[in-house]
C-alpha cells in the first residue's frame, strides 16, 4: 500500500520539461497485446492498494499498481467479484494495465467488460496534470465519459492512478456443458442460445467441442442446464481461456505464423481455420502468415496480433477512426510525452497500410 | 458569402419543406423538455437523408454557423435548446428501423426512431430495448446517446452506453465517421463510449447498432411500505447485500406517493412515509427464490406490507404511479423542478434529510422520486412562477441539492445531462485541470466548436464567477484553447 502520485507527477513533468519520452509499465505482463514503448520507464507498479470498498456500493476504488489477483481476493472475501471477467497472461497483471488493454474474458457478451464496470478514474495526462473523471456512482453523465475512454487506450490518454469499478455478487453456483459440434452449425448454435438463455456466462468453440458456462441463482443455473443439450464439463476450459492458457493460443502458434486475435460480428460464417471461438462467436483466434483482411471487413470488425514481432498491432481501423484516435491522444499529451510502442494503436496510420 | 446564398445552399441540400425559416413555424423548437430555457434558431433543418446532414454541416462548417442536433426535443436539461443566428439540425425524419437481428440480437436504427418502438419492433421475436427513460414513449434513439439516458431498469441492465454497439454518423467538418459495429469491442481507446453523453457535441449520429436483450420468462413488481423513510432507504442496500440485483428499485417519499395515488389510485398506501417498487426478472424459479428472499430483508428493514404483484395487470398498476409522479406532481403545485443528482446508497438517507432540511429553510415543498438501487435521486422542487422570486429560489434550492450530492461523493446529474442547466453546478464537482482536459478533447472532434456550442462543459470564467472554482488573478491558463 504507497502512494506514488506525486512522484508520478513530477517524473511526467520532468519528462515534458526535458522533451523526454516514457514507457508507462505497470506488471509487465501483457507484452503480448501491449509491448512496453521505448523511453524512461514510467513505473506505475508500486503505487498500489485498495482505496475504498464497501460490498453494499457495489463499488471498489483501487490504485493502478495493485494486483488484479489482490482486489479479486479482497471481493472474494464479501461474496464479490469484478462486475466482468478480466484476463491475464501467465503471470498476474495490475489493475492499470487491465484497463489500459480492455482485458475482459468469456463473459463479455453477457455480463459486459471492463469498460462496462469502470465508473471512474484519476489520471496524469501528459502536461503533467492530475485529474479526476468519472466517480464511484453507478450513474454519471457529468462531463464527458473520459474513465471510459481509457478501456484500450494502452497508456495514450494518460497515466492511470486509480480506478473504481463495479462489483457483484459471486453467484451461487456455476456449471458447464458440453457438446461435438461440426464447425459448420457453430454459429447457429451459439446464437440460439444467446437468444433463448439467460443465465450464459461462456460460449466458446474448440477443437471441435462447443463449450457452454452458466452461472446464476441455483434455480436460474438448473433451469438453464437441463435445456441445454450436452454433457457436463469442467472449468477448466473457462480457466484455460482467461489466463490464455489453453493450448490453442500459444504464440508462437503451433502450426507456425502469428497468433491473431479477431473481433468481429459474432455469427460472421466461421472459415474452419479458427484454432478457438469465443464470445459467442464475437472473438476468433487464427494463426495466419500475415495479417488478417478478410475477417475484418464486417462493420466494426478489427484485429490484434497476440505475441510475436507485431505483438499488440491493430488492423481493420479506417482511416477517420484512426485519425480521431490521434487528435483524441494529442488532447490528453500534446507534447507526445508517452511513448508508443511500435506497435501500438496509436501507430494508427501504420496500423491501417498494413 | 450572403446569408440568402447560405439559405439557397441548404434549400437545396434538403427535401421539400425541409428548412423551416418562418419565425412562426420555428418557434415550437424554441426549447426542448425544459421550457425555462427558449431561444430562436436562425432556420430549422430537417434532413430526411443521412447525405443531407453531411451536406447541412459541410455548409455551416464553411460558414463558420453554429448546429444544435435535435431529436424529439424531449431532453431535460436543455441540451437541444437552439443557439440564436445558428442551424437547429433535427434528425426526427431519420426513423427507420433498418434492421432487427434476432440472430445477432441487435436493431440497427436511424437516430429518430423512439426508444419504445424498438422494443416493440423486436417484442415479436422475444427481445427487447432495455433503456427506458421516463419519456419513452416519444423520446429518439440519438438523443438517447447524446445524453446517455437511463431509466428505471440501469441496476440490471445499465445505460444507453452499456447497450450499444455502435454509431456512424459525421463530424462538424462533414466527414463520416463510424466507431464499432457489430462486433462487442471496439480497437484502442474507447471513442464508442466518449460519444455517449457527449451531448451532440462530438458526433451527429445517423445510424445505431443496439444491443436487444431476450424478454425475460418471468417478472414481479413488489411494493413495501415504510413508516420510516431512512429504513426504506437502508432497505434498498441490504437487497444489495443479500445478492440480489433487482430489474429495478424505486422509491417515493410521502408528497409524491400522496401526489401519484391522488392522481392515478395505483393503490399506494397514503399513510407511509416511503414506498419502495422492486421489480424481479428471471426465470420462474429464480424469480420466486428472490421473492422470498427479498420479501424477509424488507421485513427486517422494518417494512410495514409487502404486496406483490404478480399478473401483468397488478405490476402495471404499481408501476403506473411511478411513472406518472411527474405529472402528479406537476397537478399539486403550478411548476416544479426535477432534479437528477447521484449519491452513493450508503447517503440516500442523510442527503433526504437534508433536502428536508433545505425545504424548510427555502420555504418550498419537495417530492422526492428516484431510482433508489442506482442512487438516482429526482427531488422535485414545487413552485409558482408567477410568485416574484420563486423560480430563482427554486433553482438556488435545487443548486443547494446538487452542492449535497457532490459533498457526498456523488454527481450533479445521473441520465438527464448537464445542458445549459446544470453548468454552474459543474464547477462545483470538477477543477481547472478537468475543464480544460474536457475542452481540448471536444476539440479533438469539433476544433471549432460549431456543434452544440454553450452546453455541456462551463467555460473557466463562468466557474470563476459563480465562484465555483478558484482562478488566480483572473489568469486563465491555454488561453489559446477554445472556450465554450
Amino acid at each position: 500500500m504507497s502512494d506514488d502520485s506525486a512522484q508520478l507527477v513530477d517524473a511526467v513533468r520532468y519528462a515534458r520539461a526535458r522533451q523526454q519520452t516514457l514507457a508507462i509499465a505497470g506488471l509487465g505482463s501483457r507484452a503480448a497485446v501491449a509491448p512496453i514503448a521505448d523511453g524512461a520507464v514510467l513505473n506505475v507498479a508500486e503505487h498500489r492498494g485498495i482505496l475504498r470498498y464497501q460490498p453494499e456500493e457495489l463499488v471498489v476504488t483501487v490504485r493502478a499498481g495493485t494486483p488484479v489477483r489482490e482486489v479479486i481476493a479482497e471481493l472474494a472475501r464479501h461474496r464479490q467479484m469484478l462486475a466482468f471477467e478480466p484476463t491475464s497472461f501467465a503471470r498476474d497483471g495490475s489493475i492499470g494495465g487491465m484497463i489500459a488493454a480492455d482485458a475482459s474474458g468469456a463473459s463479455r457478451p453477457f455480463a459486459g467488460g471492463v469498460r462496462d464496470a469502470l465508473l471512474g478514474v484519476e489520471i496524469i495526462n501528459g502536461l503533467g496534470e492530475q485529474g479526476r473523471f468519472g466517480g464511484e456512482v453507478m450513474k454519471n453523465v457529468a462531463g464527458y465519459d473520459v474513465a471510459r475512454l481509457q478501456c484500450g487506450a494502452r497508456g495514450s490518454c494518460g497515466v492511470l492512478l486509480s480506478a473504481s469499478l463495479r462489483v457483484a455478487p459471486i453467484p451461487d453456483c456455476e456449471r458447464y456443458i458440453r457438446r461435438a459440434l461440426a464447425v459448420d452449425e457453430v454459429c447457429a448454435a451459439m446464437s440460439e442460445l444467446r437468444s433463448r438463455e439467460p443465465s450464459l456466462t461462456g460460449l466458446a468453440y474448440a477443437d471441435g467441442v462447443l463449450q457452454v458456462r452458466v452461472a446464476g441463482s441455483e434455480p436460474a443455473v438448473k433451469a438453464a442446464s437441463a435445456r441445454i443439450p450436452g454433457d457436463g464439463g469442467d472449468s477448466e476450459f473457462w480457466r484455460q481461456i482467461s489466463r490464455h492458457a489453453h493450448p490453442n493460443l500459444s504464440s508462437p502458434p503451433a502450426s507456425g505464423g502469428t497468433l491473431w486475435r479477431v473481433s468481429s460480428a459474432p455469427n460472421a460464417p466461421l472459415t474452419g481455420d479458427e484454432l478457438l471461438v469465443d464470445w459467442a462467436g464475437g472473438v476468433r483466434w487464427l494463426a495466419l502468415d500475415s495479417p488478417p483482411r478478410q475477417a475484418t471487413s464486417a462493420p466494426g470488425g478489427w484485429a490484434m496480433a497476440v505475441g510475436g514481432n507485431r505483438a499488440g498491432s491493430i488492423r481493420g481501423l479506417d482511416q477517420a477512426t484512426s485519425d480521431l484516435l490521434s487528435r483524441v491522444r494529442l488532447a490528453f499529451d500534446p507534447d507526445s510525452v508517452f511513448a508508443a510502442s511500435s506497435n501500438d494503436a496509436r501507430g494508427e496510420a501504420k496500423a491501417v497500410q498494413g | 458569402m450572403t446569408t440568402p446564398l447560405v439559405l439557397e445552399m441548404l434549400r437545396a441540400n434538403l427535401p421539400a419543406e425541409g428548412l423551416i425559416t418562418d419565425p412562426k413555424a420555428i418557434k415550437p423548437f424554441e426549447s426542448d423538455g425544459l421550457t425555462a430555457f427558449s431561444a430562436m434558431p436562425w432556420v430549422v433543418c430537417l434532413p430526411d437523408r443521412e447525405s443531407q446532414v453531411a451536406a447541412v454541416l459541410r455548409i455551416c462548417r464553411e460558414h463558420s454557423i453554429p448546429v444544435v442536433t435535435r431529436g424529439a426535443g424531449t431532453g431535460l436539461s436543455g441540451g437541444a435548446l437552439p443557439v440564436a443566428k445558428g442551424v437547429l439540425l433535427v434528425l426526427s425524419r431519420l426513423n427507420k428501423i433498418k434492421r432487427i437481428d434476432a440472430q445477432q440480437l441487435t436493431a440497427v436504427v436511424e437516430p429518430g426512431v423512439r426508444n419504445l418502438a424498438v422494443s416493440e419492433a423486436a417484442a415479436s421475436v422475444g427481445l427487447f430495448y432495455a433503456p427506458d427513460p421516463s419519456s419513452q414513449i416519444a423520446c429518439s434513439i440519438g438523443g438517447n446517446v447524446a445524453e446517455n439516458a437511463g431509466g428505471v431498469h440501469c441496476l440490471k441492465y445499465g445505460l444507453t452506453v452499456h447497450n450499444v454497439l455502435g454509431v456512424r454518423g459525421y463530424l462538424m467538418t462533414g466527414e463520416p465517421v463510424a466507431i464499432g459495429g457489430e462486433a462487442f469491442d471496439v480497437p484502442g481507446a474507447d471513442l464508442l463510449a466518449v460519444v455517449h453523453g457527449s451531448e451532440g457535441q462530438m458526433v451527429v449520429i445517423t445510424e445505431v447498432t443496439l444491443r436487444l436483450r431476450q424478454i425475460p420468462r418471468s417478472k414481479l413488481v413488489m411494493m413495501a411500505a415504510f413508516a420510516v423513510v431512512s429504513n426504506a432507504a437502508d432497505a434498498v442496500a441490504d437487497v444489495i447485500s443479500a445478492g440480489i440485483i433487482p430489474a429495478g428499485m424505486e422509491m417515493m417519499d410521502k408528497l409524491a406517493i400522496s401526489a401519484a395515488e391522488d392522481f392515478v389510485g395505483a393503490g399506494y398506501p397514503k399513510d407511509a412515509d416511503a414506498i419502495l417498487l422492486i421489480e424481479l426478472d428471471g426465470d420462474v424459479d429464480e424469480v420466486q427464490a428472490n421473492r422470498t428472499a427479498v420479501e424477509r430483508v424488507l421485513f427486517a428493514a422494518s417494512a410495514d406490507s409487502v404486496v406483490v404483484a404478480e399478473s401483468e395487470t397488478e405490476q402495471a398498476r404499481l408501476w403506473l404511479g411511478r411513472k406518472a409522479a411527474f405529472p402528479a406532481v406537476g397537478r399539486i403545485a403550478p411548476d416544479y423542478y426535477c432534479m437528477d443528482g447521484t449519491i452513493p446508497r450508503k447517503a440516500v438517507a442523510g442527503v433526504l434529510q437534508r433536502i428536508g432540511e433545505l425545504s424548510q429553510r427555502y420555504g418550498l415543498q419537495v417530492a422526492n422520486v428516484f431510482h433508489a438501487g442506482d442512487g438516482n435521486l429526482h427531488p422535485l422542487i414545487l413552485y409558482d412562477a408567477n410568485v416574484d422570486g420563486e423560480l430563482d429560489k427554486a433553482e438556488a434550492f435545487g443548486n443547494d441539492i446538487l452542492a449535497a450530492c457532490v459533498e457526498a461523493g456523488g454527481s450533479v446529474t445521473g441520465e438527464h445531462g448537464v445542458g445549459i442547466e446544470k453548468l454552474d453546478a459543474m464547477c462545483g464537482q470538477f477543477g481547472r485541470i478537468e475543464l480544460e482536459q474536457f475542452a481540448r478533447l471536444r476539440a479533438a472532434f469539433d476544433p471549432d466548436g460549431l456543434l452544440n456550442p454553450g452546453k455541456a462543459i462551463p467555460t473557466l470564467t463562468r466557474c470563476s464567477e459563480v465562484g465555483g472554482m478558484h482562478v488566480h488573478a483572473g489568469e486563465l491558463p491555454f488561453r489559446h484553447l477554445p472556450r465554450f
